[in-house]
């Protein structure tokens, strides 16, 4: 009788969790959030399509009957479609980032960015299609090396774009928060200034936020312009390092605004 | 006479049997109290025990949790400007030190994509010839 109760008990304080669980998570995970939990997830799912396909693979040389071919063919065919499901995936990952900057004082548009996602989007799902359509083992390995091929030439240049847009966005963005924040706080230097306030920090303020203002812009428009010179479609590797780097040096800029606002926000 | 002494003796007589058949409580009471303490040694209540308190804390943990985030997101009161005779304060200039704080959140989560967002690698060499 007391186990029974026990039991029940369990079980009600079970239903509890699983009712406040559910909601807390549900709450907490932004779009953001949870386009980089389903990557993850879809990154193990294709880990374990690769082992099956490989294991598959092994018997089917090994042993060459039908029911080794078919099963084969069968696991090959689920590897290929967790493969096209991941580069899909991530290509929404890019999008939840874009969508997750800010864009309004940004000269370059996010459509340009977002067209190319959804250009590879439409590929991999027609290449999706094809690999579902399949009957036999021998239509597999075409395919394979049809995505491969996209990707080399095609996929990863468009995303090389894509992420170096994103890099100036993102330093772009922050400039203006600097520059936002940074006003805020010269009206109170000035006000304070006025005041007879003499530590030299006030003083020397408003030279400082200039100096990073200045040195931030710069290496944006750097960033911006050596975009601006790839006039094809995608960026090779060399480029994207080159306005990453670039843009890293812009964000190296802003991150000295910090001690300083700091500092400033102990004294007033 | 006899019955005066007959009835005494049937009072009592009856007396006593009650005395037999009524249970005596506190000693039920108790009996059942070390019932339950034998029962409780047994290793299978404890485990359970044990378990429902792990569940209770893990829920009390959750609502801390879900109560801390709901502060955080509160707003703070605003901060008072002492008055003086210059200038009057900009409304703007309250809640600075938020500002700064979330500003400097913001500089802290800037991302290089390259690695953040770096694409996936696959294997697409798919082959069914002997190697």
């Amino acid at each position: 009788m007391t186990a029974k109760l026990l039991i029940l008990t369990l079980f009600l304080v079970l239903s509890l969790i699983t009712y406040h669980v559910s909601p807390t998570f549900a709450q907490a995970q932004t779009p953001l959030e949870k386009a980089q939990s389903d990557y993850n997830f879809q990154y193990t799912k294709y880990k374990d399509a690769q082992e099956k396909y490989i294991t598959a693979k092994a018997a089917y040389i090994s042993f060459n009957t039908a029911v080794s071919k078919n099963n084969a063919f069968v696991e090959t065919k689920n590897y290929l479609t967790q493969i096209d499901q991941l580069y899909l995936i991530y290509i929404l990952h890019l999008v939840e980032n874009a969508n997750a900057l800010n864009w309004e004082k940004s000269p370059i548009g996010k459509d340009t960015a977002v067209n190319l996602l959804n250009l590879e989007t439409t590929y991999i799902t027609e290449h999706k299609q094809k690999v579902q359509n399949t009957k036999t083992l021998e239509e597999l390995p075409p395919l394979a090396e049809e995505l491969k091929v996209h990707i080399e030439d095609t996929f990863e240049e468009r995303t090389n774009r894509v992420l170096a847009t994103l890099e100036i966005v993102e330093s772009q963005s922050m400039l203006e928060e600097f520059n936002s924040l940074s006003a805020i706080l010269d009206r109170i230097v000035v006000f304070k200034l006025r005041a007879g306030e003499t530590k030299s920090i006030l003083a020397n303020w408003a030279s400082e936020i200039k100096d990073i203002r200045n040195d931030t812009n710069t290496k944006i428009q750097e960033a911006l312009d050596t975009l601006a010179e790839q006039t094809d479609e995608g960026l090779r590797e060399s480029a994207l390092d080159e306005i990453a780097d670039t843009a890293q040096d812009a964000q190296t800029e802003l991150k000295r605004s910090k001690p300083l606002f700091e500092e400033l926000a102990r004294i007033l | 006479m006899e019955p005066t002494k007959v009835l005494y003796e049937t009072e009592q007589s009856r007396l006593e049997k009650e005395a037999v058949v009524k249970p005596d409580y506190k000693i039920e009471a108790i009996k059942k109290i070390k019932q339950i303490a034998q029962f409780a040694k047994k290793p299978k209540f404890i485990a359970l025990g044990i378990l429902l308190f792990v569940l209770v804390v893990v829920i009390l943990a959750l609502n801390l949790m879900s109560q801390k985030e709901v502060e955080e997101e509160a707003a703070a009161p605003p901060q008072t400007i002492s008055q003086s005779p210059s200038p009057s304060t900009d409304p703007s200039l309250t809640n600075i030190n938020q500002r700064i704080e979330a500003y400097n959140k913001k500089l802290d989560n800037m991302q290089d994509f390259r690695k953040t967002l770096s694409y996936p690698i696959v294997d697409l060499e798919i082959s069914f010839e002997e190697e």
